[in-house]
């Protein structure tokens, strides 16, 4: 017989906040290796990019791996009664979607290298072994999400907003690393034509609509953009503090800097508005708690069409906003104005690319204009996604393994 | 991103490229005062790294230093040059790797610092992808196995993830729970299933993508002959079209445009080396010697304004020629004799004259042939073969021959009364030899100097594009320092009155098989040529 233990009785463990500080490491050890790439060219395994951006995966893999030990063989009847079953062992759900991941980054780098001398050192960031990488990170990122989740769903009323916060935070880490493997989709030259807000209403508005649902703090989507905008800015700010020098040739734009990654998207206009929302209307209506008058406000289910109708909202606001913002905001980083240590504009491009009026144009205007059926389709797109989102966050509320 | 090089194979040295699978680049002759032996193996794919060793004799060095140059960037757009590391276990081998990171002509800058001073020289290198090699079965199987596991954990998750997670600590889950972490995993199988069968396109995308656009293709060339005045004239025409029309100008060579060789297998089996004139952008015209009739492998060595070379490959079918041309060729002898008097007095009586420096050669007239050339002499070790006109050309060094060790062919000159013959230059160089697999795979003309054109040498050391080339209006060229240290650029030419003794060639062959060699050279004005096979033994 199996014992039933009360809810909201933990406290955040250290775990969770080693798995959020192990996670962080991917997209910052990203923009390192995406900046070396483009200032240095030639790498070797041994990289710092590199090691950090293995610690990423190793961090919270090799955490998670003890926690299954402890859990399988030597666990609590509590730790048992948190987690579930694979193939025999018994850990908490997110530990094991971390090591899947873990196992995927480490398939691709055979992959990779083979990759490497089947068709060249790739100069693009997008390439199978590289999806197969992605795979990977985002899932050891998921498997962190989950973990830090559940943890948050167990805790204590008086950790409650601590664990909403770390929440916030690991959602922020993952919108920085998609926005790391978008890097090529968003630079403020695409900004003006339609492909642009096609890559920006796929992920973004699902990541933020999940921190605002299901984080247990008021500003779960601020908090999350917030994270991903200072880890930009932070790598503009420090990245070019390192002399660093071009090894490959051709050269044909010489430097004397580790270059910046190109300014972030303003992510934190929308999340705003997606927090508002959410506080008025997202976390539950007057009828369902009503319906169900001792259960947390926060994990109520809604009408089966009141999500629906909110992710029509949702993805509205996000476009909208979204469109608003990063015309003018584009327009400004290309401009001499944006030509400093903060904006950096330009500062971003590597050592092989033809210094030329390119770097600082709108490109694609003629051949990827903005229309309307386009940008009903990008609408559409940001309706997915915000709808995704309001479902993975609900299930990530009702998450207690 | 590079994420591992935990399988780290390098590109080694073996492919199919200009000259034709014979892809590494030798070098022989001095930087300074430094005799310099250089090896240099091209990457397969681009970018890639290539792998140098460099043999200094005579004395030690204090660095020997590698800078990678692409043609259009120059050394201005170079990074600082990496130092090669002395080879362990050896005195003077020092070996080095260098990034090629965009398809087309680079150079190796070696500059050498001593007890002699700085030397500098260098050496041209092709950078473009050839490999077609598919993935090793084994590698294959492992990835597999990896996915298998993938898969099957990811399944497993999809359960749990509906099954049990969202279930009060230590409940045990209903069947309802069972049912609906069954149903998420015929869900996932078929998620899962797509994203595979997606991955598999994209991949195939790639890999087209690879072979249509990064891979390097030979331009198709036709090679028509055709009779004019009794004359055959064998017209080589480049297409164009797969490059849209685009053709790079070519330089002189040895002051040739291009260096035509045909070859004839069947017997009676004949060679010949000629240097055909431009007619057109892309048409060149060559009187053609009285060969025997049949069909010949067309290789055609040239070199194009941007310093790439390349050896572009046709089949000729060429007619009998008329007895009367026979006669004007051939004169009173058995044998063709290849000299600048005989080309004048063909240039008095032709529609369209050889250039001197052409020469031919066949069995049955009583000069060299691959069973002559192959007869050992008294002196085991050594082969010996008819070079013409009484002269005989000796293999010094045939002995065990293996793929990918240093061959470095070594041959010497007799006269008719058994004497060392006096080397006469011919175009520039004491010799040239040719060498082909059986096969038809590998194909490379090779100088004494090393197995680069001298023309894209020279493009280098001079940094910039010829007047009047058409590569000085292009966007992004850069008219570029020459190296600080001018290289000896025509140390390896020699334009002495000639030399007794042997020529050597450097160069290792690529792959096993039953090998070729044709070494032409020049005496008394004459040119001569040995021929000699060879079996080339897999590396154990």
């Amino acid at each position: 017989m199996t014992q039933i233990f009360p809810a909201h009785a933990e406290k955040l463990s250290r775990s969770v906040y080693v798995a959020v500080a192990g996670l962080a490491c991917l997209p910052i050890g990203l923009l390192w290796d995406i900046s070396h790439h483009s200032t240095i060219g030639r790498d070797t395994f041994w990289t710092p990019a590199h090691i950090l951006i293995q610690l990423g995966g190793i961090v919270p893999a090799f955490l998670f791996a003890s926690v299954a030990l402890k859990t399988t063989f030597r666990g609590t009847p509590e730790e048992r009664g948190t987690s579930v079953s694979f193939w025999g062992l018994r850990a908490p759900l997110g530990v094991w979607v971390t090591i899947w991941g873990a196992v995927a980054m480490m398939t691709s780098a055979p992959f990779d290298d083979w990759w490497h001398n089947r068709y060249g050192l790739d100069v693009k960031i997008v390439s199978p072994p590289h999806a197969v990488l992605g795979l990977g990170m985002f899932a050891v990122a998921m498997g962190v999400l989950l973990f830090v989740f559940s943890a948050q769903n167990r805790a204590s009323s008086g950790n409650r907003t601590r664990g909403g916060l770390i929440c916030a935070l690991a959602v922020g880490v993952l919108i920085a690393l998609w926005a790391d493997f978008t890097t090529e989709f968003t630079w403020p030259n695409l900004q003006h034509g339609s492909f642009f807000y096609r890559v920006a209403c796929t992920p973004f508005p699902l990541l933020l609509v999940l921190a605002a649902r299901a984080s247990k703090v008021r500003a779960g989507a601020i908090i999350a953009a917030a994270t991903y905008t200072l880890i930009y800015i932070g790598m503009i700010l420090v990245l070019p503090l390192f002399p660093a020098q071009p090894k490959l040739a051709p050269i044909y734009h010489p430097m004397d800097h580790m270059v910046p990654p190109a300014f972030p998207l303003l992510l934190i206009a929308p999340a705003l508005a997606i927090d508002v929302i959410v506080g008025l209307f997202g976390r539950a209506s007057k009828s369902a708690s009503q319906r169900q008058p001792f259960v947390d406000t926060q994990v109520l289910r809604p009408r089966w069409w009141e999500d629906w109708l909110l992710a029509l909202v949702f993805a509205a606001v996000y476009l909208g906003i979204i469109f608003l913002v990063q015309w003018p905001f584009s327009a400004f980083l290309l401009s001499d104005a944006a030509d400093n240590r903060f904006f950096a504009r330009s500062g971003h491009w590597p050592y092989f690319a033809q210094p030329g009026d390119w770097m600082n144009s709108f490109w694609d205007l003629k051949e990827d204009p903005i229309t309307f059926p386009g940008m009903a389709l990008n609408f559409v797109r940001a309706f997915i996604s915000a709808r995704i989102g309001l479902w993975l966050g609900s299930y990530l509320l009702r998450l207690k393994r | 991103m590079r994420t591992c090089l935990a399988f780290l194979v390098f590109a080694c040295c073996v492919g199919v490229e200009a000259h034709i699978g014979s892809p590494n680049v030798f070098f022989d002759g001095k930087a300074g005062g430094y005799p310099v032996r250089a090896v240099i193996c091209p990457p397969q794919v681009v970018p890639g790294l290539a792998q140098i060793t460099v043999r200094v004799q005579g004395g030690p060095v204090q660095r020997i230093t590698v800078l990678p140059v692409f043609w259009r960037a120059g050394r201005v757009g170079s990074p600082p040059p990496d130092d090669a590391k002395l080879v362990r276990g050896e005195t003077n081998l020092y070996s080095a790797a260098l990034w090629l990171m965009k398809p087309g002509a680079y150079s190796v800058e070696l500059t050498i610092e001593g007890y002699r001073g700085k030397g500098t020289l260098v050496v041209p290198v092709n950078s473009m992808a050839t490999n077609t090699r598919p993935m090793p079965r084994g590698f294959g199987i492992l990835l597999s196995a990896l996915g298998m596991v993938l898969f099957l954990g990811g399944l497993r998750i999809a359960g749990a993830a509906f099954g049990e997670s969202r279930l009060e600590p230590g409940a045990l889950p209903t069947k309802r729970d069972r049912w609906r972490g069954r149903a998420a995993m015929a869900l996932a199988a078929g998620v899962f299933s797509l994203m595979i069968f997606g991955g598999r396109k994209w991949w195939e995308f790639e890999d087209a993508n690879y072979r249509n656009n990064a891979l390097y293709k030979p331009l198709s060339v036709s090679a028509q002959v055709r009779s004019e005045r009794d004359q055959h004239i064998l017209t080589i025409k480049v297409d164009t079209s797969e490059h849209h029309g685009h053709w790079t100008p070519l330089i002189p060579d040895h002051g040739k445009m291009m260096h035509l060789f045909l070859i004839r297998d069947e017997e009676p089996v004949a060679f010949a080396h000629l240097h055909p004139v431009r007619r057109s952008g892309a048409e060149f015209e060559v009187p053609l010697p009285p060969l025997p009739s049949g069909s010949y492998h067309v290789y055609a060595d040239v070199t194009h304004e941007d310093g790439f070379s390349e050896t572009l490959t046709a089949i000729a079918n060429i007619p009998s020629a008329s007895l009367e041309m026979k006669k004007l060729w051939l004169g009173n002898s058995a044998e063709p004799i290849c000299s600048v008097e005989v080309a004048q007095r063909l240039a008095t009586n032709l529609f369209l004259p050889p250039d001197p420096d052409d020469s031919w050669q066949m069995v049955g007239a009583g000069t060299a042939s691959s069973q002559n050339g192959n007869q050992r002499s008294e002196d085991a070790g050594r082969r010996i073969s008819e070079a013409g006109g009484g002269y005989k050309l000796i293999w010094e060094n045939p002995g065990a021959v293996v793929e990918n060790l240093d061959a470095s062919l070594r041959f010497k000159l007799v006269s008719a009364d058994g004497t060392a013959a006096l080397i006469e230059p011919y175009m520039g160089m004491l010799g040239h030899a040719v060498v082909r697999r059986q096969d038809d795979d590998v194909f490379a003309h090779v100088n004494p100097v090393g197995t680069f054109s001298t023309a894209a040498q020279e493009f280098f050391v001079r940094g910039k594009p010829l007047e009047r080339s058409t590569l000085n209006g292009q966007p992004g060229l850069l008219t570029v320092e020459p190296p600080s240290v001018e290289p000896d650029l025509h140390r390896s030419h020699t334009n002495s009155v000639g030399v007794t003794g042997e020529i050597s060639f450097p160069y290792a062959f690529p792959a096993p098989g039953t090998y070729r060699i044709w070494i032409q050279t020049k005496s008394q004005g004459r040119i001569l040529t040995g021929v000699f096979d060879t079996a080339v033994a897999a590396a154990k």
